[in-house]
């Protein structure tokens, strides 16, 4: 009798459950399967390890359900049941029954973490903090630029390590991510160590914010030469001109340490945070045209000189420096003069805020490069018969030199400074940083109520209601009783709106008229920060979600300098690229020279991707272009390429093969381990990150490839091998033959032929083989040949990147529900050709972004 | 009950069942526990690139085996050891598996477990409470420690031997003392304050946004309750040592040494009940040139496993050194030695350099556990057991009452340790 109300009831479930689960055909087409192989050991007669899989249900969101069926595939994977080999069956009948239900559990897992296609509340990611920290504090300390890169730094190489900023989240742990995404407000959690750090960093930022100080005095000064005296090493052809009396400082190359011209008692920096006017009064010259001309080959190498020709003007930057350790910008340019190279003095002036650490020295861009203008090499080229007379290796040669070059006339290009002036800019004092927090009046008499009010609005990126901010003005009473001073108290107070959830979490829309949420959407899209005035302004008339305002408004903040955010964070995240780093070379292994450019390799993808979004360019360039951006030391490590200067540019690419964002060394270092290439780590990345089709993650229990090195078998081979196991073979078709293509670039993407030398007796390593047969039967000869068959599926490139920019401007993940607004996006795009800038409007335009339906 | 049933246990059963999302406090009611139950402590070695296996499982199982090359050094301790094949985390991921070490989840897969990823640590830590000034200590040497994580899935830092011998030794100026105490009233006011706020969003939330939502509210309440907890220990003076505040040292194997040594020192100082540490490779050690991660891709090539076994053969050895250190210490709250009372694991989340995460090395000594074996446990599915049961045992061993860690179907079968 109980057995039969047991029955009915588990029956009755099983209906109840079938009705609720909308894949239950799927399940249950696997059923006939299980009936076959299963049902003798975890049937009705017997229940081997109290499993049953008569009575088992097909609602996947039932858990115990969901990990039974977890179960069943896992030891489909495995084959190792039924436990008689005799009455296993086949590959070739498991084969499809595994493939469904690997499917079927991917979607109950995507089930499982789905948000229903809506935003949640989402916490601020550490990139936010500090940039929301910034905009909402008046901060303009360097530290807090988007592009510097926070955390413990081994500064000589010995294993020490030390922070290398003062920024406040740079102890903070890195956030949780998905798909490299670390702005998904589902996976972002909050803990109570999280909420500490919180209140570090809220007290640190109002302790830099404050000034309590008078302001250093500051005298304006006019530097005349010798302006600068110090040269940071050895001795330069500037120093002995100093001491010729001249009443100017010559600059004879380009800038490197020797030639930066700045005043000596600045040369530390100035460590008085203001703004300065610093104006500079320079001359051009070429001396001798003809001469300089005819020297520029040497040793068969073309001597540089920057100018293509005599006539160009000379151009000369501004920079500010930094004068200590960190690993984020170290100079930066701020501006650039032009002035012909006709004798004639010539008067500039630049206004900038320059902080604590900071100093600024001016540069000649485009002079001669020093080593290709070392003093003996000018020596030589100009005067063989005094060269012959001079003798290396005494002491003072260089002195002697220098003497007879000036002696007998300097014939090459020169940048004369006449003078340095610096002088502050008047300026109220406290700055607004200050007064924003305490305002103008004395302490004591500083209106409470005006002041958290008017904090609150901007922190929490709403207007505050009234009675909101009286819990904050009781906070400022009950600490003052408790013995703290009244500025002390009102910094608890800020330090709480601080860590109250209006800050913390951006919170999703309540109506399609939410314009301040809309306001924060756009702005942490745009900005990683928060809303500007102007687009407070506009949330406060209700404009902001008319869509040619919010056209308008994108314009505006992609010509805005803190979309920076934008070129610095998201290809960062969708390439993967912060995992660089991760996986090191040997310092002193074949790939050292990894280290002399791991700073340049995001800067460049940043460039580039900047580059693309302000031209509006065509989203194919990622792909494949005759262009890209590099530096001189990506130039000479990885690209092989002659380039001057330290500066990114656009530059003619000689070895057409590395256009594109793919085969830049960031991407071609991150998708390596440091050691070695895998075709299956590369296949798998192209996959996912461009193609937009993810594989599944290998079977469990499948044990990684382990390369012999010592055999005799290619990587190619080996690899073969394993795709010839029928478990393997369904992705590794797809993946492999992707991955081969890349092989040509080497763990940190310099182009080879060979891979490394294993057999020491060889005079070089085996032949890079990239030929390949995809799965849909087309060969690939070569890398090229794989850009052109990833050219011809531009349409699943463009549909791949809008996915991952909606995932990053909406800060949630893309479900199936949303397909069709993607779907509309990338039709819009074609029909205007699929450019970049256009993307950006689609997505703030699309429903994902921010819906218009209540 | 046999392994096969247990799995299967496992499996129906899911991960459905919840624990209680925190454990109730713990430092009064160990306290009381304390007069019948001794006090244990937990130590956990690792790297992060597992090890060569061909020279470090011996070849023979049970209690009279010969001793594998690498774990050659701890051969004067071989009654107090046991040496552990075939268990793991039945993972694949290769270095993503490095942080499963001490929970067998890995960070993406955390959302589906009641506990997330929690490491044994932590969770030895939360059960230890404010009975110690460090409720745990997260260390590394040469390379980061990445084996500890909350149960919110945050990865807790770890801190070098200078950090550490400050948190342990180093007293704070009176000044700076009072400054400590008017900070954390400051915090405590703010908290009360973010509280209220708290409590006023919550209401206004959807349904879904209100479970995103208790995390905070869950780390409000949870960052009161350490200011509180944290209080009394401002006022206690902390020990003091003859030991001079020692630098990171340039070979791995000196600075390794120091941090046994300070190790040592925390435990029989009960400053700490929990460490867990990682040591890394820096250039140069026993006159190698190249990086550990290159090494661990050692494609069989001969120079390669020799790098790698004197590598591993030096954190045998560091550990062999800690036992003797805690076997010539008193253990003033239990009797006995600090050894009796301490138990030491050593493994990786990756089991080797070829990204393999089967069979991970894992070597159990002290804390009162039966040792004394090279145990085999099934190789063959569905027999394999999951490491996690040892983890579990561990935990049991430690005090706290629960059945269930990470993945575990059990405890370990077989592995007994006395109470006393």
């Amino acid at each position: 009798m109980k057995k039969t109300i047991v029955a009915a009831t588990l029956l009755l479930l099983w209906i109840a459950c079938d009705r609720n689960a909308s894949d239950a055909s799927e399940l249950d087409s696997l059923r006939t399967f299980l009936r076959q192989h299963c049902h003798s050991c975890h049937g009705p007669k017997k229940q081997e390890g109290e499993l049953r899989f008569d009575t088992l249900g097909s609602d996947l969101s039932d858990l115990r359900t969901l990990e039974t069926w977890q179960g069943i595939l896992d030891q489909l994977n495995l084959g190792e049941m039924p436990p008689d080999p005799e009455s296993r069956p086949s590959y070739k009948e498991t084969a499809p029954v595994i493939a469904s239900l690997t499917k079927e559990l991917a979607k109950a897992y995507a089930a499982r973490k789905s948000t229903g296609g809506r935003a949640v509340i989402r916490r601020l990611n550490k990139f936010e903090l500090r940039n929301t920290l910034r905009d909402l504090f008046h901060i303009q300390h360097p530290d807090f630029q988007p592009e510097v890169v926070s955390g413990l730094y081994d500064f000589n190489g010995n294993g020490i390590t030390a922070q290398k900023t003062i920024e406040p989240t740079r102890s903070f742990q890195d956030d949780e991510e998905v798909d490299g995404f670390d702005n998904i407000g589902q996976q972002l959690v909050m803990s109570d160590f999280l909420l500490k750090m919180l209140i570090g960093a809220a007290e640190e930022t109002i302790d830099l914010a404050t000034c309590n100080q008078p302001q250093k005095p500051f005298t304006a000064e006019t530097f005349t030469a010798p302006i600068c005296s110090r040269t940071l090493h050895g001795d330069s052809l500037g120093k002995y001109q100093r001491e010729q009396g001249d009443n100017y400082d010559v600059v004879f190359q380009r800038w490197d340490r020797y030639n930066r011209i700045g005043p000596d008692k600045y040369h530390r920096g100035m460590h008085r945070p203001a703004r300065y006017r610093i104006t500079v009064e320079l001359s051009a010259h070429n001396p001798n045209g003809k001469d300089w001309g005819q020297w520029t080959v040497r040793e068969g190498h073309l001597i540089h000189q920057g100018r293509k020709k005599l006539e160009e003007p000379f151009e000369v930057g501004l920079y500010l420096e930094r004068f200590e350790h960190q690993r984020g910008p170290r100079h930066k340019r701020i501006q650039t003069w032009k002035l012909p190279p006709d004798g004639q003095r010539r008067t500039f002036s630049y206004e900038t805020w320059i902080d604590d650490p900071w100093g600024a020295w001016i540069g000649w861009e485009n002079g001669p490069w020093f080593r290709h203008n070392a003093w003996h090499i000018l020596l030589e080229q100009w005067y063989p018969d005094e060269y012959a007379k001079v003798d290396r290796k005494q002491k003072g040669f260089k002195k002697q030199v220098a003497k007879i070059l000036f002696d007998r006339g300097y014939l090459g290009p020169t940048l004369r400074v006449h003078s340095y002036r610096i002088e502050a800019v008047p300026a109220a004092w406290p700055p607004r940083s200050h007064t924003a927090l305490y305002g103008n009046e004395p302490i004591e008499n500083a209106d409470l109520a005006k002041l958290f009010s008017a904090f609150a609005e901007r922190a929490w990126r709403r207007p505050t209601r009234r009675g909101e901010i009286d819990r904050y003005i009781q906070l400022v009473e009950k600490l003052q009783a408790t013995g703290s001073s009244r500025q002390a108290a009102m910094q608890g107070a800020y330090t709480a709106i601080l860590c109250s959830p209006d800050f913390i979490y951006l919170r999703p829309a309540e109506g399609p008229a939410d314009n301040f949420a809309l306001a924060s959407q756009l702005s942490y899209f745009l900005w990683s920060s928060m809303p500007d005035e102007t687009l407070m302004d506009l949330a406060r008339r209700g404009k902001l979600s008319q869509p040619g305002e919010l056209r308008r408004q994108v314009e505006r903040m992609l010509e805005d300098s803190r979309s920076v955010a934008l070129t610095r964070h998201f290809p960062e995240r969708w390439l993967k690229l912060h995992e660089l780093g991760r996986m090191e070379p040997d310092r002193k292994g074949p790939y050292g020279e990894y280290f002399r450019v791991k700073d340049d390799l995001v800067p460049q993808v940043d460039a580039f991707f900047a580059n693309l979004l302000k031209q509006n360019g065509p989203i194919r360039d990622l792909i494949d272009s005759d262009y890209t951006f590099m530096n001189q030391r990506l130039g000479e490590m990885i690209y092989r390429q002659k380039v001057v200067g330290e500066h990114f540019r656009k530059v003619t690419l000689e070895d057409p093969r590395r256009g594109g964002i793919l085969t830049m060394p960031a991407v071609m270092t991150v998708t390596a381990n440091g050691v070695d290439t895998s075709p299956i780590v590369r296949g798998v990345y192209v996959l996912e990150n461009i193609l937009g089709m993810p594989t599944p993650p290998p079977p469990p229990d499948i044990e990684p490839l382990s390369p012999d090195l010592r055999g005799l078998t290619t990587l190619k081979q080996q690899l073969a091998a394993h795709r010839d196991q029928p478990a393997c073979n369904s992705c590794h078709r797809r993946i492999d033959p992707l991955g081969f293509s890349l092989e040509s670039f080497d763990p940190i993407g310099r182009w080879r032929e060979n891979y490394p030398k294993t057999d020491k007796k060889a005079r070089q390593g085996p032949a890079i083989d990239t030929a390949t047969v995809l799965s849909n039967g087309r060969s690939l000869k070569d890398f090229q040949d794989f850009k052109n068959f990833l050219l011809e599926r531009e349409d699943q490139v463009v549909r791949c990147l809008t996915e991952k920019m909606l995932t990053y401007a909406s800060g949630r993940l893309l479900e199936a529900a949303d397909r069709g607004e993607v779907d509309r996006i990338v039709r819009a795009l074609a029909k205007g050709n699929n450019r970049l800038r256009d993307l950006v409007h689609e997505v703030v335009q699309s429903r994902i972004f921010f819906s218009r339906q209540p | 009950m046999n392994p096969t049933n247990r799995r299967n246990v496992l499996k129906s059963a899911g991960v459905a069942l919840a624990l209680p999302l925190f454990e109730s406090l713990p430092s009064s009611a160990q306290t009381s526990r304390n007069k019948e139950r001794p006090v244990k402590r937990m130590i956990c070695l690792s790297n992060n690139y597992g090890v060569y296996q061909k020279a470090f499982f011996p070849q023979q199982g049970g209690t009279d085996y010969e001793l594998s090359p690498t774990l050659q050094p701890l051969a004067r301790h071989r009654q107090d050891f046991t040496v552990f094949s075939n268990l793991d985390h039945g993972l694949s991921g290769g270095h993503a598996c490095v942080p499963t070490f001490l929970n067998g989840i890995r960070p993406d897969m955390a959302s589906g477990f009641p506990e997330g990823n929690i490491s044994v640590d932590q969770k030895a830590a939360e059960f230890v409470g404010a009975a110690t000034r460090y409720s745990s200590l997260t260390l590394k040497v040469k390379e980061n420690n990445q084996t500890s994580f909350t149960r919110t899935g945050v990865q807790v830092p770890s801190i070098d031997v200078t950090r550490m011998y400050r948190k342990l030794f180093l007293e704070d100026s009176p000044e700076s003392k009072k400054q400590e105490r008017l900070r954390q009233n400051r915090h405590s006011s703010i908290l009360d304050a973010v509280r209220d706020r708290a409590g006023e969003v919550h209401g206004k939330l959807s349904r879904q946004d209100q479970r995103k939502f208790a995390e905070y509210l869950d780390s409000v309440r949870s960052l009161e309750k350490k200011i509180r907890q944290q209080r009394p220990w401002l006022d206690q003076p902390k020990p003091k040592t003859e030991m001079k505040e020692p630098r990171p040292a340039r070979q791995t194997a000196d600075e390794m040494k120091i941090m046994m040594e300070l190790m040592a020192l925390a435990i029989e100082t009960d400053s700490t009940r929990v460490m867990t540490l990682a040591t890394g490779f820096a250039n140069g050690d026993f006159g190698l040139t190249g990086g550990y991660h290159g090494f661990s891709h050692h494609g069989e090539l001969p120079e390669k496993t020799r790098a790698l076994q004197l590598i591993e053969g030096n954190q045998i050895a560091q550990m062999a050194h800690l036992i003797d250190l805690l076997k010539a210490r008193q253990d003033t709250l239990n009797g006995g030695t600090l050894f009796d009372h301490t138990m030491i694991l050593y493994g990786c989340g990756m089991a080797t350099g070829t990204h393999s995460c089967r069979n991970m090395p894992m070597v159990l000594a002290g804390g009162g556990f039966q040792l004394g074996e090279h145990r085999v446990m099934p190789a063959e599915e569905p027999r394999r057991v999951k490491a996690c049961n040892l983890l579990l045992s561990m935990l049991q061993n430690f005090g706290l009452e629960v059945d269930r860690f990470g993945t575990s179907t059990g405890t370990l079968t077989g592995l007994k340790w006395s109470q006393g």
